[in-house]
């Protein structure tokens, strides 16, 4: 990946309207849901007939934090095995993922934790994980206890929520949360192609190494 | 007080009241002119004995000097705008003692309907004795004079007994209750053919004018238990459509949010229909309010009045701020708007995250974008990663078609990325 870092300022102004890019992405065994949260959070629809993914789709959204804008690129991987070999070209360059299983099926959950464990050996080290237990309006059919997975979040420094596709709980909240933990990750490693939250550049641009995103 | 001519101050005498300004004049004036009450005498000289020596000390003068202070001061102090003091409720006070008022009138009134139940199954030529065997008749060899109206008995006017309680009357203070009615008393809801009561209809009972109101009471309570006035038919029926109208407000406002946050949960011709339904709804407890009203008010309750036009008020308020500022639904265009060009926008729950940190204080998201997904490959034994180029080609085609200039870089520098690999994976095999 290129770096494309520069700095947000206006014209005749300082820190106002900050824009910070990241790149996200979605990992998980098929059919826990991840296209529906995608689609929730950028489109606000959910779809009981959710097509599975093919290879992997990509999304925008936007989230104003204040004066800071946080946009995010995301990636939204297939879970069906015969694409696992894509999702390290997706991970590799992403400054968060999405980690999600379904709480009414105990497999996705270990699936979930085999995803933890590639991404804290081969994404970048400052990658934001999240944990999503999703479909947890189903959860009277709940099959993986909330206690163990948020003790589980806590073991490994995940940001952990059980979410909703399709009440919409907890959707907006989980990307809000990784937006907000993302600037304090600002270090540019400049390895493997882990670009921190990069700006785009507005006005006049003003080249700078070691983009300082969103402080 | 001293502005009070009824009460007054001072060295007065305890006989006449005149006051003689000082202790030792009121003492002579006691006595010269009362000597007579000489008991009193004594014991006002007690009551003034231990402070005798000292008052007497200061003269006259000085004494009235001291009055006026003292009463200057009080006058002063009585004339300044009072705070109120501690308020006390009495309303249980009230409640308990008009209870038991009403519990003894209840058992009262008890007694005397049994005793009724008892007497109209009385009949035949014995009748009379049998009444007496129900109610003992008070003696009258004493009463010179009927109790409700003074007027002497003799042989024109005879002595009369009440059925109900056994007391004496004369034939003016006499009241006659006829059976029927009686009948209606003792059981309000029997069937006017079910008839166990053997005496006859046109029978009537001798009663007191005390035991005709207990009676007449008791009726009117139970008229009032059976017959609900108007209004209250009314505004009954105003609250449950109100109710009903709320409930549905809260679907309306769920539907139509879903509905314009670009979800397909519930269809545009239910979100219509419920909103027609609240319509009617609001005519009609628009119309119910009108006719509260405009009902009749009765002269005697004048804060009804009041009520029933505070009623219209009310529903009218509330169907200004909370029915006809519903919004409308979208139209099948404007869906078809919303659905392609979301925007969304939330509060942050603040508590969710640390104290300390600066709490965030609003959040928009915006611009969603998202080309269209792609459609299942024909031949999907294709590599995984030649689909995804193909996939990602046909993103950056709609990204720029769609102005998305960022997406384009981003899909075009994921692109170079797949060509790599691809290249990579064809050089190890
Ligand atoms: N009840 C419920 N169903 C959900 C929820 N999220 C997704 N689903 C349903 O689960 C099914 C699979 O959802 P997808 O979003 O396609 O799952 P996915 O993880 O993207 O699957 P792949 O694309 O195959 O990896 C769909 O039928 C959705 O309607 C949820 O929160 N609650
Ligand atoms: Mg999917
Ligand atoms: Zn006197
Ligand atoms: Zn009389
Ligand atoms: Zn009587």
């Amino acid at each position: 990946m290129a770096n494309r870092s520069g700095t947000a300022q206006r014209p005749n102004g300082q820190s106002q309207g900050k824009i910070c890019q990241f790149k996200l992405v979605l990992l998980g065994e098929s059919a826990v849901g991840k296209s529906s949260l995608v689609l929730r959070f950028v489109k606000g629809q959910f779809h009981e007939y959710q097509e599975s993914t093919i290879g992997a789709a990509f999304l925008t959204q936007t989230i104003c934090l204040d004066d800071t804008t946080v946009k995010f690129e995301i990636w939204d991987t297939a879970g069906q095995e015969r694409y696992h070999s894509l999702a390290p070209m997706y991970y590799r360059g992403a400054q968060a993922a999405i980690v999600v299983y379904d709480i009414t099926n105990q497999d996705t959950f270990g699936r979930a934790k085999t995803w933890v464990k590639e991404l804290q050996r081969q994404a970048s080290p400052n990658i934001v994980i999240a944990l999503a237990g999703n479909k947890q309006d189903l959860a009277n059919k709940r099959m993986v206890e909330y206690e163990e997975a948020q003790t589980y979040a806590e073991e490994n420094g995940l940001l952990f929520m059980e979410t909703s596709a399709k009440t919409a709980m907890n959707v907006n909240d989980i990307f809000l949360a990784i937006a907000k933990k993302l600037p304090k990750n600002e270090q540019n490693t400049g390895q493997g192609g882990s670009v921190q939250g990069r700006r785009l550049t507005e006005g006049n641009t003003e080249p700078k190494t070691g983009a300082n995103c969103c402080k | 007080m001293a502005e009070c001519s009824e009460i007054q101050e001072g060295f007065l005498c305890p006989i006449c009241h005149k006051d003689m300004r000082s202790p030792s004049n009121l003492l002579n004036h006691f006595q010269d002119q009362h000597s007579e009450d000489q008991e009193f005498l004594k014991s006002l000289k007690g009551i003034y004995g231990k402070a005798k020596k000292k008052i007497l000390k200061l003269d006259d003068q000085e004494l009235q000097t001291f009055k006026e202070l003292t009463q200057e001061k009080f006058y002063l102090d009585s004339s300044d705008p009072q705070e109120p003091g501690p308020s006390q409720r009495h309303t249980n006070y009230f409640k308990e003692i008009r209870r038991e008022r009403l519990d003894h009138r209840t058992t009262e009134t008890n007694k005397l309907i049994i005793r009724l139940d008892r007497l109209l199954r009385t009949y035949g030529s014995d009748r009379k004795q049998q009444e007496q065997e129900l109610v003992v008749w008070l003696d009258g060899s004493t009463v010179t004079r009927c109790p409700s109206c003074a007027a002497s008995f003799n042989i024109a006017r005879r002595q009369h007994h009440c059925r109900l309680c056994g007391t004496i009357m004369c034939n003016n203070c006499s009241h006659f209750l006829p059976f029927e009615a009686a009948h209606a008393i003792v059981a309000p809801l029997n069937n006017v053919s079910d008839r166990e009561y053997l005496s006859k209809d046109s029978d009537t009972l001798r009663i007191c004018s005390h035991c005709l109101d207990m009676l007449e009471c008791r009726r009117k309570a139970q008229i009032d238990q059976m017959v609900k006035p108007t209004i209250w038919q009314l505004y009954s029926l105003l609250q449950g459509n109100k109710k009903q109208i709320q409930s549905s407000v809260e679907l309306y406002n769920k539907m139509f949010n879903s509905l314009t946050s670009g979800e397909t949960t519930f269809l545009l011709q239910d979100v219509q229909a419920l909103r027609s339904l609240i319509a009617e709804k609001a005519q009609m407890i628009d119309t119910l309010s009108k006719k509260i009203a405009t009902e009749m008010v009765d002269s005697n309750t004048p804060k009804a009045a009041v009520v029933q036009s505070n009623i219209r008020k009310s529903t009218s308020n509330y169907i200004k701020d909370s029915l006809l500022t519903l919004p409308a639904p979208p139209s099948v265009a404007e869906l078809e708007k919303i659905r392609q060009k979301l925007s969304l926008s939330f509060k942050e729950d603040s508590g969710a995250y640390p104290a300390g940190a600066q709490p965030v204080q609003t959040v928009t998201v915006t611009t969603g974008w998202s080309p269209a997904p792609a459609k299942e490959a024909e031949a999907s034994e294709e590599h995984p990663l030649i689909e995804q180029m193909r996939i990602v080609k046909n993103y950056i085609d709609q990204a720029r078609k769609a102005h998305r200039f960022e997406e384009v870089v981003s899909l075009e520098e994921n692109l170079r990325m797949l060509q790599d690999s691809y290249r990579q994976l064809q050089a190890t095999s």
